[in-house]
């Protein structure tokens, strides 16, 4: 590497650009998988093959699928406004890759000939770290949103609607759902976030567990996968807001829809499941101890439980039957922001009443409340609408 | 609408006058005097190039395109000279870091300008397109290249809360309320600018002023450094002088270290009452807002 170094450009120009490069081709890479996983799990849980012919066990469909969106007639229908209908689908996908700024993908990687060791985030110094990511993705409503105004279909236009009123609705959970966590270790920072669980070897949905149930629902809803996939909502409005849209174009709603489900699991497991962490294979350690061959274990352990996350996710999509458009704003509005105000106030309580070692006495205090409001919301039905008797036309 | 533009020339400026030591060391190089002449001509000839620019009623119904075009380039002569007006100024007041960018730090000054002059073009573009959904769109682009500034300027959490709560949320609010209100395009009425000519005046008055301010106050700071930063007015709160010059000066250092649990301290300890009354007015506005759309449903007799 030494005869190489003249000719590079300095470490802190040449070390962000060579992470966004494995980040975004990793990325990519994945989700094209990820699709073929996602149908050979389909295929599996409803007792079919799927798709096994091209390349062994179907490996190189990916590349049959990718050549397919690049091939396909490009469409722009008459009457589109054509530049928003381009810009809609390059909005989506450039905000879902941009979430990726501050999100770790490991712990620390020592590299021979660099001073102190890597860390595996794109941007590490940025102290807002987990707002940087609900800001870009509360942007990817706008996609959605132009996708369906552009495309000159009422039922695009109806579609793009339906899913900006979801995906705005389910910010508020999603947010409230980690501000628990936030308390926990007093920072934005998810490497902190992380770090905390590493050491203390309390996984935060032991700790949270309202947070993490909301944390899980919103996410679905965010990331638009079913139970919660309304904006496609094949039966009713043909395919949502993206209807219009051909070839490698719908290409990037499909692959950003993908990429949100990636981040969503990144989350859960970085905020709820430890992190890297995992007992006697990846256990805490100082950043300047880490060896290559444990930081390339550390985000193994990371990616591994992405993956079981990921799988959790498509395990459900072939579980539950879609909501009703009715049903999803209630259960937003009614049941997942109030979950969220309770866990809050009491994460607050816990925090300023309890020592920081207490973790059994706040576990214990979680799981009672969590258990103490759904007993609340199933038997005692606050949350119903009082019955009215509508008069009698005459 | 058009003052919302001229503020974000000045913020600009104020950006640049606050993080750049070159500016504040051009500032008294050059005359006051010229300086402002020059300062008004652009503002000037910019409030012109906009109302020629602005969507008016007879051009709605067929009128000629010309005046748009004369005020397009007009405004983007304005929008350059007064980007670049550090950059020039640099080079009169004889700071050549280099030939080619007199300023230094090229890669905060790629962002710096990148970030303003999107800003600026956007909030233009903004004031005179006709179609509303556009408006929307490039009221966005303004917020973004706005936090792209606060980002640049260390203030990461006015960055991210400006991206979720003003592009996230309220123009997502305007898009949905354009696009459901006139599915069959807007109205002509809403296609012009009620009062091109009073507003254009105003916005170059008001530009005028703050600039002037600004340009006044950076130089009466420079002239006795320390005399308007935060750190020599006197204590306002018993908790500002608990513990070490050091342990104080890192609990109200809101640009340094830890920077959203600064924040917050300074939020929740010398701004209390002003926190709480927000949060009382936020939920008088909740309840108003629910009590608005709530249809009462009449009980049965």
């Amino acid at each position: 590497m030494d005869f190489l170094t003249p000719y590079l450009p300095p470490q802190e120009w040449l070390e962000p650009l060579l992470k966004i490069a494995v980040v975004v081709g990793v990325l990519q890479g994945a989700v094209a998988y990820l699709v073929l996983a996602e149908r050979r799990v389909a295929a599996f849980i409803q007792d079919r093959l799927g798709p096994n012919r091209v390349g062994p066990f179907g490996l190189l469909q990916p590349l049959a699928d990718g050549l397919k969106f690049i091939l396909k007639e490009e469409i722009i229908p008459a009457g589109a406004d054509k530049l928003v209908f381009l810009i809609a689908p390059i909005s989506i996908m450039a905000t879902a890759l941009v979430t990726f700024a501050t999100v770790p993908f490991g712990y620390y990687m020592p590299f021979p000939g660099v001073k102190q060791p890597i860390e595996l985030t794109i941007s590490p110094g940025l102290d807002i770290g987990l707002l940087f990511v609900f800001a870009v993705s509360s942007l990817g409503v706008y996609g959605v949103i132009l996708g369906g105004w552009a495309s000159n279909n009422k039922y695009s236009f109806l579609g793009g609607l339906r899913s900006s009123a979801q995906l705005v609705s389910y910010e508020i959970p999603l947010g409230l759902s980690v501000v628990g966590v936030v308390l926990l270790t007093g920072s934005l920072k998810m490497e902190t976030v992380m770090t905390a669980q590493a050491n203390s070897g309390w996984w935060f949905f032991l700790l949270q567990p309202m947070g993490f149930i909301v944390f899980l629902i919103s996410g679905f809803a965010e990331s638009a996968r079913l139970p919660f996939d309304l904006p496609e909502a094949e039966q009713e409005l043909v395919g949502g807001y993206h209807t219009e849209y051909t070839g490698m174009k719908f290409g990037m709603f499909a692959l950003s829809e993908y990429i949100h489900m990636i981040t969503v699991a990144f989350l859960a497991v970085i905020l709820f499941f430890g992190g890297w962490h995992l007992w006697f294979i990846a256990p805490a350690a100082k950043p300047e101890t880490v060896t290559m061959f444990g930081g390339v274990i550390y985000v193994l352990v990371l990616s591994f439980k992405v993956l079981l996350m990921v799988f959790f996710f498509m395990w459900t999509r072939w579980s539950w039957p879609r909501f009703r458009y009715d049903q999803l704003m209630s259960i937003g509005w009614k049941v997942m922001i109030p979950f969220g105000l309770v866990n809050l106030v009491v994460s607050a309580a816990c925090q300023e009443f309890l020592g920081p070692q207490q973790f059994f006495l706040k576990a214990l205090i979680a799981w009672g409340t969590l258990a103490a409001t759904v007993f609340a919301v199933t038997v005692l039905k606050p949350l119903e609408a009082p019955k009215v008797q509508l008069p009698a036309r005459t | 609408m058009p003052v919302l533009s001229m503020n974000l020339i000045a913020q600009a400026m104020f950006a640049q006058t606050t993080s750049n030591p070159m500016w504040k060391g051009l500032v008294e190089g050059t005359s006051v005097g010229g300086m402002v002449v020059r300062a008004l001509a652009i503002l000037a000839a910019g409030g012109l190039g906009l109302f020629l620019m602005l969507p008016r009623r007879s051009r709605t119904e067929g009128g000629a395109e010309g005046g748009r075009f004369v005020g397009a380039i007009l405004a983007t002569i304005s929008l350059v000279l007064l980007v670049t007006a550090p950059v020039s100024a640099a080079i009169t007041a004889g700071h050549p870091a280099s030939l080619f960018w007199p300023l230094g730090n090229v890669p905060a000054d790629v962002i710096f300008f990148t970030c303003a002059g999107i800003s600026l073009v956007s909030a233009l573009m903004m004031i005179t397109s006709r179609n509303p959904v556009y408006s929307a769109l490039w009221f966005a682009m303004v917020l973004l290249a706005n936090s792209g500034l606060y980002f640049q300027q260390g203030a990461e959490f006015l960055a991210a809360s400006t991206i979720i709560i003003y592009a996230g949320a309220i123009i997502v609010t305007f898009l949905f309320v354009v696009m459901l209100a006139q599915p069959m395009g807007a109205a002509a009425y809403d296609r012009t600018s009620r009062e091109p000519l009073f507003s254009c005046i105003a916005g170059v008055l008001m530009a005028s002023a703050l600039l002037g301010t600004i340009h006044f106050s950076a130089k009466t700071e420079h002239a006795t450094p320390g005399s308007r930063s935060v750190t020599s007015l006197p204590p306002v709160n018993a908790l500002q002088t608990v513990g070490t010059p050091a342990e104080q000066a890192s609990r109200w250092a809101i640009g340094n270290g830890p920077h959203v649990a600064s924040l917050g301290r300074t939020l929740y300890l010398d701004h209390y009452t002003s926190v709480e009354a927000v949060g009382v007015l936020l939920l008088a506005a909740v309840v108003g807002a629910m009590l608005i759309t709530s249809h009462k449903v009449e009980k049965p007799a």
